[in-house]
């Protein structure tokens, strides 16, 4: 008897699946015809056992169910208006699409990171800040942040670390040296996510409170002047850090002012040289 | 995770596709932005660099043709105090001088080998309205491999475009090759010629000197300015 029921539902499954292969040549898209079908089988197999529970005998019952469903030219071409092609190809188009951008980005992601300097080597100048003495020289002042800020072209620039090193030494012949030094760390904001790194930073030059002109690096390539030279240490997403330096500082100055007068521009920072307060 | 996905709600065709839409919107975006945000215009690249370098907005005067294996255009712009050279060999560089009086002369940059440096592109800025043609008289010298260098060059140019004119310094030795290399004569003329251009590098100093004579004539052949000068290494703020 189970065995009967079995083949009379196998034979009804391929009425089912033969009727609704009908209907759904309609559809011209043709990546819907499977689901839909399957569907429509299931659906009809729902109705086949409804009606076997009701004591109907499977032959009857399958005939009932195919009634029941009507025209599968009817159901076709209704099924056909809402499946449009144009639709389907669109969404299929899609997909690939979102799928290869998504490639490409993942693809592109390795340089990104090293455009934007992650994992770059430390601070060049590290040992400027952290050591007190070194062979020939002090460190006699040193602050994390120096007050205010300079704005222009998308760009904000702030000084992080500032050290004065004091060197001294006396040569053979017994004349005595001594020069002080500036060590700073130039931070450089710009939320544009169209902006590089800034370049006019290397036309920075510096003034000091005695008047004493520390030239722009490019400048002072050409005219062998004091200058202040810069060098970009590491990129961020979103920031570029400079290390920015006097190698020979006047001795009696008491700050220095980054300054940038190009085009227009007239900024300027003042970076104290000694601790406030101090003898 | 099937859990959580399942409670997404489940979007109709139509949805998926804007859905789909979007998300390769942000993705392109993303690439473009990981791409360095490259400008679809020339102008629109120069005005970032421009940025960058915190001058500007300059008044572009013309985007010249260059003979130069390494760029074809060269964008030449006014920055009022100052002149600027841009050129398209996508490498972002800028070069920007401050003008020296009425009269600025500068090189474009190569990057071609100094013994084979075949031409140099001169630009002379000026302020004369009525400035129809110019000569530029140019005296070279150079000393390579112990061997003395010394030419006079005279440059003609047509106005073509306002408010500069460009000279075409070329090689007046033929740059005939023995053995796969140019003659020690040519060679010389191209070192000559290379140094010339370093006056205008933006990086490094140079100690060459070139004596110089400007003529701008009007339409009618008319002198309507003369100056002797000498070409060196600007100084730049």
């Amino acid at each position: 008897m189970g065995r009967l029921l079995g083949w009379c539902k196998a034979m009804g499954h391929w009425r089912f699946e033969d009727w609704s292969a009908q209907a759904c040549a309609y559809i011209r898209f043709r990546p819907d015809r499977p689901p839909v079908q399957r569907e429509l089988v299931e659906h009809m197999e729902d109705h086949y056992e409804a009606l076997i529970s009701r004591g109907l005998k499977p032959n009857k019952a399958q005939e009932e169910v195919v009634r029941a469903m009507g025209d599968p030219g009817e159901v076709g071409r209704g099924l056909a208006a809402c499946h449009r092609p144009w639709l389907g190809w669109l969404w299929v188009g899609t997909r690939y699409l979102t799928v290869g951008c998504l490639l490409v980005a993942l693809f592109l992601l390795p340089g990104f990171s090293k455009r934007a300097g992650l994992g770059d080597g430390g601070f060049l100048q590290e040992e400027r800040f952290t050591q007190q003495k070194s062979e020939y020289g002090r460190r006699t002042f040193y602050t994390d942040q120096v007050e205010g800020r300079m704005s222009s072209d998308g760009y904000t620039f702030t000084v992080d670390r500032v050290a004065v090193w004091s060197y001294a030494w006396t040569d053979p012949d017994g004349t005595r040296n001594q020069f002080r030094s500036l060590y700073t760390t130039l931070k450089v904001w710009t939320l544009c996510p169209l902006l590089e790194e800034p370049d006019g930073v290397n036309a920075f030059f510096g003034v000091d409170d005695l008047g004493n002109e520390y030239v722009a690096r490019a400048k002072n390539w050409r005219t062998g002047e004091p200058c202040l030279s810069e060098n970009l240490q590491s990129r961020g997403i979103f920031t570029y850090t400079y290390d920015m330096w006097v190698g020979e500082l006047n001795q009696e100055a008491q700050w220095l002012e980054l300054r940038y007068q190009r085009s227009g521009r007239d900024l300027s920072l003042r970076i104290p040289l000694e601790q406030e307060g101090a003898a | 995770m099937r859990r959580w996905w399942s409670r997404l709600p489940k979007l109709p065709r139509w949805g998926k596709i804007c859905r789909n839409l979007l998300l390769s919107a942000l993705l392109l975006g993303m690439i473009y932005l990981l791409q360095g945000a490259p400008s679809f215009t020339l102008k629109g690249e120069f005005r970032r660099v421009e940025r960058q370098n915190l001058v500007g907005p300059s008044e572009i005067l013309a985007v010249i043709p260059v003979k130069d294996p390494y760029y074809d255009r060269l964008l030449v712009a006014d920055d009022g105090a100052a002149v600027i050279l841009y050129p398209t060999d996508g490498k972002s560089r800028f070069y920007y001088w401050d003008k020296t009086g009425e009269l600025t002369v500068v090189a474009a940059h190569s990057d071609v080998w100094s013994t084979e440096l075949e031409q140099v592109t001169l630009l002379l800025f000026h302020q004369e309205k009525r400035a129809a043609w110019a000569e530029l008289d140019i005296s070279l010298t150079s000393q390579l491999n112990g061997r003395e260098f010394a030419r006079d060059y005279t440059l003609k140019s047509q106005k073509e475009w306002e408010g500069f004119f460009v000279f075409q310094l070329e090689r007046s030795v033929e740059p005939s090759q023995v053995d796969g290399e140019y003659t020690p004569l040519a060679q010389s003329e191209s070192y000559a010629f290379c140094e010339l251009m370093r006056l205008w590098d933006n990086r490094g100093w140079s100690s060459y000197t070139a004596p110089a004579e400007v003529r701008i004539y009007d339409r009618q052949g008319k002198l309507l300015r003369q100056e002797a000068m000498v070409l060196s290494t600007p100084c730049r703020k």
